[in-house]
């Protein structure tokens, strides 16, 4: 499967394939060529002079090797999204079969969407969902079929000045999902997405918007991958979900893109009163990772979790971490961390626990444990916790350290070996974020952490 | 472990470094931050592990009154040489009123992999539960309020 995944097939059949770099006129071609209304121009413009305005973090990761004048910002393979399996080109479909895509979305899935670089290339819902007012399409889609909707949330979330990259995100995003979850509907199976960057230097801006109406609840997942191209690409994305009252959503990320690419991930959601929102964050690939999904508790009684992993390996640096805006009176917040590194990598927590003001009897709790395998690799913590109200309650624990030798050794004289033993305990370190993933992709990370982790004994 | 205790009880800003050079070193350090009165505190404690075999315990216990700001930021510093090191942060935060408000920053910087370095933060607001007894045993709130923060700070 890892062969499969680290192979391309090439952009000669492309449909459309951008100049490289950043310029207006590839952002008005990017928007003319999508049929959108004057306010997206408008906003996208608007956003590209930000982008070129502010500075790049001079915190967190690296970001200086990027060279934004030679990615490709736009890369269409085709023009229409395909409605089954069947007419997807082949060099395309043998990438999600590998995965297991097809075969999940018969067995497991409410809809699932695939992505090639810019656009999306398939995508499909249970028609019972469809009936019940349930909307799971691209962004673009999104934009064309539900104008009124999409005016009303895109950019309130995440606007174009928050950061560096959410304003390139704002200025050439493309592809994506939008999901709507009338007031009531209880979506059992989750809603899967698949975003695949295909080209040499492609850059993939994909923009997720997901509004989640009272009541109602939706289980989103997504995945993502690229080939192994020896040049350095892009992936920055703007996810904005909206949980009103009493609403439940839960979103999974299963990241696993190619040791060269940069992914600079803006997530936020609004949680209204006793709703819930819960990440799921599983960060295994690319060069450099920096997000932070967070939570902004606007209401009583509402809760904001996150379960995140990440394994570093050798060049890889993970800063990842969570934020939880507690904003109003009886919020709490959970945030479990579990990170790996090794051969050299540097996985970072960076997280921040905020109660306002407002947030009388609020509570949250913080647990970060961190494994460093070997003399080569580094892990830090940065957490900011700032309790604003004398009525609130926060505890933070972390803990770094390496893999115990008496385990290993009561394992090794129980029969397994040296490797073995080092393998199950790792799972065992992770197991309370592998439990949470849907079945499928709890075996499918299982085996991609053991991959990672072979040869690292020593 | 050898135990230095240091005590602040008026606004100010202060940075402390715990050096650990020799090997073997074991050092404990705790700060106490009395603020009951109005204002702004600021502390910075690091805590520099530069070579191997040493030891440290830090704590940071503060009461924060009306109006007071407390901003405590604690840093573990392990260097890549510094194995079989071993560390334990702690910050912990009594808040006497709704308007007391406090920052705690509790990091790590590992660069070591044969350590134990962890760390805990806590801040929240004095126990009703405890309130409730003493006042029960015929003290005022203010004199219950007043003998459960001396407990705390285990002065």
């Amino acid at each position: 499967m890892k062969q499969i995944l680290n192979e391309n097939s090439g952009t000669g059949s492309y449909r459309y394939k951008s100049q490289r770099g950043l310029s207006e006129n590839l952002v008005r071609e990017i928007s003319r060529k999508k049929g959108e209304p004057a306010w997206m121009l408008k906003m996208r413009l608007v956003a590209l002079e930000q982008f070129e305005a502010m500075p790049i973090p001079s915190w967190g990761a690296d970001l200086s090797q990027i060279k934004w004048g030679e990615i490709y910002y736009y890369l269409r393979p085709v023009d229409l999204p395909y409605k089954s399996w069947k007419e997807v080109p082949d060099s395309v479909r043998r990438v999600f079969t590998a995965i297991g895509v097809p075969e999940a979305e018969k067995a497991f899935l409410a809809g699932v969407t695939a992505q090639f670089d810019s656009e999306k290339i398939y995508g499909s819902l249970k028609a019972s969902l469809a009936k019940q007012g349930v909307v799971f399409l691209s962004m673009d889609e999104g934009l064309t079929q539900y104008p009124e909707i999409v005016k009303k949330y895109f950019g309130k979330i995440v606007p174009y000045g928050d950061n560096k990259l959410a304003a390139l995100n704002t200025a050439v995003w493309s592809g994506g999902s939008f999901v709507y979850v009338p007031a009531g509907i209880q979506v059992d199976l989750p809603l899967q997405a698949y975003f695949r960057i295909n080209a040499e230097k492609a850059g993939q801006f994909e923009r997720t918007l997901i509004v989640v109406e009272e009541g109602a609840r939706v289980h989103y997942v997504e995945g993502c991958s690229a080939p192994a191209y020896s040049s350095a690409s892009l992936h920055a994305a703007v996810v904005e979900v909206i949980v009103k009252e009493r609403a439940k959503v839960r979103y999974t990320t299963v990241q696993n893109w190619y040791k060269t690419v940069y992914n600079l991930v803006t997530k936020r959601a609004t949680v209204a009163k006793d709703a819930t929102m819960e990440w799921v964050d599983c960060n295994l690939g690319s060069r450099v990772t920096m997000k932070y999904p967070s939570c902004i508790l606007q209401g009583e009684g509402a809760h904001g979790e996150m379960l995140s992993m990440a394994v570093a390996g050798n060049g890889q640096d993970q800063d990842t971490g969570a934020k939880m805006i507690h904003l109003a009176p009886r919020t709490t917040s959970r945030i479990i961390s579990k990170s790996i590194s090794q051969k050299g990598g540097r996985a970072s927590y960076r997280g921040q626990v905020k109660m306002g003001p407002a947030a009388l009897g609020s509570r949250s709790k913080v647990t970060c444990d961190a494994l460093i395998m070997d003399p080569l690799s580094r892990s830090d913590t940065y957490p900011n916790n700032q309790i604003l109200t004398g009525s609130s309650q926060i505890e933070h624990e972390a803990y770094v350290s390496r893999v115990g030798e008496e385990q290993i050794k009561y394992l090794m004289s129980r029969g397994l070996t040296e490797e073995e033993a080092q393998t199950l305990i790792i799972r065992g370190f992770l197991e309370p974020i592998v439990a949470e993933l849907p079945l499928e992709y709890a075996v499918e990370l299982n085996r991609l952490v053991k991959l990672e982790m072979i040869g690292s004994v020593g | 472990m050898r135990k230095i205790v240091k005590k602040y009880s008026k606004p100010g800003k202060w940075k402390v470094v715990i050096l650990f050079e020799k090997r073997g070193e074991e050092k404990e350090w705790e700060g106490i931050i009395d603020a009951r009165g109005e204002g702004e505190y600021e502390l910075l404690v690091v805590a520099d592990h530069r070579v191997g075999e040493t030891r440290g315990r830090v704590t940071v216990k503060t009461v924060v009154g009306r109006n007071a700001r407390v901003k405590i930021r604690g840093v573990i510093k392990i260097a890549k040489k510094a194995q079989e090191t071993e560390n334990f942060l702690e910050m912990r935060g009594l808040m006497l009123s709704s308007t007391s408000q406090v920052m705690a920053e509790p990091e790590l910087e590992i660069e070591a992999n044969n350590v134990k370095a962890s760390h805990a933060a806590s801040v929240g607001p004095v126990d009703s539960e405890q309130i409730g007894y003493l006042r029960s045993r015929g003290l005022s709130e203010a004199e219950a309020i007043d003998k459960i923060v001396l407990g705390w700070l285990g002065v």
